[in-house]
């Protein structure tokens, strides 16, 4: 399944890194937010305590089985040199290793807290509970593990959902704190101070870090990965021949061709396009464009942009591409085929580039 | 095999999620702390009382098996 | 040979045995000889002698000492005197009259049991017991009287239930003088990790002389069910109240008789002390010093105290002050004996302030009847049988206090409660 996906490019398997990241750290902020609620006692008319506990503890797993995915995905993607063992030692890897490193760390302590959890009769309750406070650690780490490495950090969705996440943690915190305030206060005051301060420090950091311009390089993405859409942005922007294949599949059953155009763009780093149209043929001829899918990149990522077809006018197309690190593209392609033998020739264009 | 059910009266802190889990065989005092029933347990409630068990957040519901 | 009796050797000054007057007075101890053997043949002659705890529980002392020898490893033997019932000083007196019987029987006991250590604890505020018994140790190591089995003397806190077995295990190994959730029991895992004897100091006194003179000796005192002698504390309105050795089995009017007679015609008895039960003196007069006849009128030897509570003063007050004491002294681990007995204090306060609680009296019977065996230790239950039976006992006075807001007597104060005194006012 994930060598077809590999295959098919790499857009799947990052889709799915992000989406069960993402997912992983709204499940584990639940989490945090129902141990919370377990350790102050919380209580409702109709919703006992064994429920909080046995969501805490099921949905501790369901995180575990959404990060098994995020990893596997994340290791299974070509376009980043992340290895399976990054996913356990932390700051080892060579993509973003601090960042990456988080996301290791986060996950070790997250195994022990399920070990120990799982084995607490074997494990004792001292040992048990001293080792749980970790829990207070791993959630932010796995926090800014995301927005450090995280593609999506930039988006207004992602800093609401941070926002609340850390809003969330932060108020249960407090209301935790000041359960029962009047035992051990110096040391309640000094954690909800802590807690506020971390807060503030994660909230400044992600405005002047991932939010910021260039946090890809700033992150540690290796420079091979990053030189490609510099070195795209600026090699482009003079007209480049293209050649290639082109085949036409269908109509299916709703009516529709696909067309599927795979071009080489030579040059000193030969850069392949590939095209995926699906639409209704027009009497005339032409096509009325329902799907597009464009990769564009060289031949040892071929998928490193991604994106798809914005204008379509005759032989011309405006493709808008974005690369894993946020970069955009937009190229200007010319496209002339040759039904009869399956071949296309044309022309390629930077017409914007804006790096991340 | 059966089993009977005790509580660790110094370990426990009065959560209730035995009383919850298992009220056939425990109810809880004024205070919140659990008054079990020290019969042994029958069969077709020692799901219940496994339960039980696992759920203390103390460890202080104990299964004693003869 | 004709043997003595426990407090036959106490001086009339009061002042401690030392070692030559009591090994000639008692005899010599037996020779302590080595090996597993040796152990068991004093633990056979325990067993025929039928020599049961006398510090409250009453069980019986050779199935301790074999419980704990039957591990084969390394084993610690304790001497309780740590005696945190205010109203008995018997093991006080014993071990500041006698200290070398008790050390005698410690060391033996030790012996039979194969420690090397034995460890005599002795409360914090028993300053002058705690000196003799420390000079006493002193004497013996000069003349290498116990041989390989080390004796020392160690304090406890004074509070009610540091003297209780588990209690006085934890402090032992450097934790809180408070009772540990069992099992494992002290004969399991005690003193640091071994298998320990814990034993009262009044029983290893026993011992000491069952060694010495035989079983049968032990067994011409008292009766065939329960054979021996036992010190008890009397206190209250005896014309002499102090401490005192009976053959189990007396009667009780003889016993009152012994001490002198009452000081007048008695309100209330108060067996057993503050973990005892209250009697009516129509219901204690006819039996016997026995914990079988104790136990056809609800009560108990317990703490081995007898207590009487003249005419003209108020029992009901009296038995609250002790309830509130009791509250007080728990030792804070368990809710239901906490929240419990501290509720059942604040109630039976109030009903001697008068005030009608509707549903009180059904409350309290509740909380009394839910506090049994749910504490880690037998605290609560004790507690409980203390103020069930005060308030059969003195029932009328409670509805007097109830219907007109009266006591019937003074409020003398008489039953100690000292942790409180000295936490209040400093004034007793």
């Amino acid at each position: 399944m994930i060598a077809f996906l590999a295959a098919a490019g790499p857009s799947p398997l990052w889709f799915l890194t992000r989406g069960t990241g993402v997912v992983s750290l709204l499940l584990l902020t639940s989490v945090v937010l129902l141990g919370i609620a377990s350790s102050t006692r919380w209580q409702y008319a109709r919703w006992p305590r064994f429920l909080t506990a046995g969501l805490h503890r099921n949905v501790t797993l369901l995180v575990l089985t959404f990060l098994t995915v995020h990893i596997a995905t994340t290791v299974a993607d070509p376009f980043a040199p992340i290895r399976l063992q990054d996913a356990v030692l932390p700051f080892a890897s060579s993509y973003r290793p601090i960042w990456l490193g988080l996301g290791a760390l986060a996950f070790d302590l997250l195994l022990a807290l399920v070990a120990t959890s799982l084995l607490r009769a074997r494990v004792g309750l001292r040992a048990w509970r001293l080792l749980h406070w970790l829990a207070y650690a791993a959630w932010p780490v796995a926090l800014v593990h995301g927005l450090g490495t995280g593609s999506d950090a930039k988006f207004g969705w992602m800093i609401f959902l941070t926002a609340v996440c850390i809003a969330s943690v932060t108020l249960a915190g407090f209301w935790r704190l000041g359960q029962n305030w009047r035992s051990r206060t110096p040391l309640r005051a000094a954690a909800a101070l802590g807690a506020a301060a971390l807060s503030l420090v994660i909230g400044t950091w992600y405005a002047t870090g991932p939010l910021g311009r260039g946090w890809a390089a700033r992150a540690g993405t290796p420079r091979s990965l990053l030189t490609s859409s510099a070195a795209l942005a600026s090699a482009r922007t003079t007209p480049v021949g293209l050649g290639g294949t082109y085949r036409e599949t269908g109509p299916d059953g709703a009516g529709e061709v696909t067309h599927t155009i795979d071009a080489l763009a030579p040059g000193g780093t030969p850069e392949r396009l590939r095209l995926t149209l699906r639409g209704r043929r027009l009497p005339g001829g032409g096509v009325v464009l329902t799907q597009s899918r464009v990769t564009f990149g060289p031949e040892t990522a071929p998928g490193a942009f991604a994106g798809s077809i914005v204008a379509l006018d005759g032989p011309r197309l405006l493709v808008s591409l974005r690369n894993r690190a946020g970069s955009r593209l937009e190229l200007l392609v010319t496209l002339h085929i040759d039904r009869t033998a399956g071949t296309v020739s044309g022309r390629l264009r930077t017409i914007a580039a804006q790096p991340s | 095999m059966s089993q009977s059910l005790k509580v660790n009266p110094i370990a426990c802190e009065a959560h209730g999620l035995c009383a919850e889990l298992f009220p056939e065989w425990i109810r809880l005092d004024d205070w919140g702390y659990p008054i079990v029933n020290p019969a042994p347990v029958p069969s077709r409630l020692d799901e219940h009382a496994r339960r039980a068990v696992a759920a203390c957040p103390t460890l202080a519901l104990l299964a004693s098996k003869w | 040979m004709t043997g003595l009796s426990l407090l036959e050797g106490v001086r009339p000054d009061g002042a401690p045995l030392p070692l030559e007057e009591h090994l000639s007075l008692y005899g010599p101890a037996p020779p302590i000889r080595r090996g597993r053997g040796a152990g068991l043949e004093l633990i056979e002659l325990v067993e025929e002698s039928g020599l049961r705890g006398r510090g409250g529980a009453g069980f019986p002392t050779s199935v301790k000492l074999r419980a704990v020898v039957q591990s084969g490893r390394r084993t610690v033997a304790v001497a309780n005197g740590a005696e945190g019932e205010p109203l008995s000083r018997k093991d006080k007196a014993l071990l500041r009259a006698l200290p070398h019987l008790v050390l005698d029987g410690a060391a033996l006991a030790a012996r039979a049991v194969g420690a090397e250590e034995a460890i005599v604890a002795v409360g914090a505020g028993a300053v002058r017991e705690r000196a003799v018994v420390a000079a006493a140790i002193a004497e013996r190591r000069r003349s290498r009287l116990d041989g390989a089995v080390l004796l020392r003397e160690i304090s406890v806190p004074d509070a009610f239930v540091a003297g209780e077995e588990t209690a006085l295990v934890q402090w032992l190994n450097g934790g809180a003088a408070k009772p540990t959730f069992t099992p494992p029991r002290p004969f399991e895992r005690g003193v640091g990790g071994r298998p320990t004897l814990v034993q009262n100091v009044e029983t290893l006194a026993h011992l000491a002389l069952i060694a010495r003179y035989g079983p049968d000796w032990f067994r011409s005192f008292g009766t065939q069910e329960e054979p021996g002698s036992v010190l008890v504390t009397l206190a209250g309105a005896f014309r002499r109240p102090g401490v005192y050795e009976f053959d189990l089995g007396t009667g009780f009017r003889d016993l009152i008789s012994v001490a002198g007679g009452l000081t007048g015609a008695p309100q209330a008895f108060l067996v057993g002390g503050y973990y005892g039960s209250w009697l009516a003196p129509d219901d204690l007069l006819g039996l016997s010093l026995l914990e079988a006849d104790l136990t056809t009128a609800d009560s108990s030897l317990g703490a081995r105290t007898i207590f009487a509570l003249p005419a003209g003063v108020c029992g009901f007050v009296e038995a609250a002050i002790v309830t509130r004491y009791l509250a007080a002294q728990s030792a804070g681990q368990c809710g239901p004996c906490v929240h419990g007995l501290a509720a059942i204090a604040r109630t039976v306060a109030s009903l001697t302030r008068g005030e009608r609680n509707p549903g009180g009296r059904e409350r309290l019977s509740r909380w009394l009847e839910e506090v049994n065996g749910r504490g880690a230790c037998r605290y609560p239950d004790g507690a409980a049988r203390f103020v069930e039976s005060a308030l059969r006992v003195f029932s009328e006075e409670i509805d007097l206090h109830l219907r007109h807001r009266r006591c019937s007597g003074s409020r003398a104060r008489l039953l100690p409660a000292p942790a409180m005194a000295a936490q209040a006012s400093g004034r007793r």
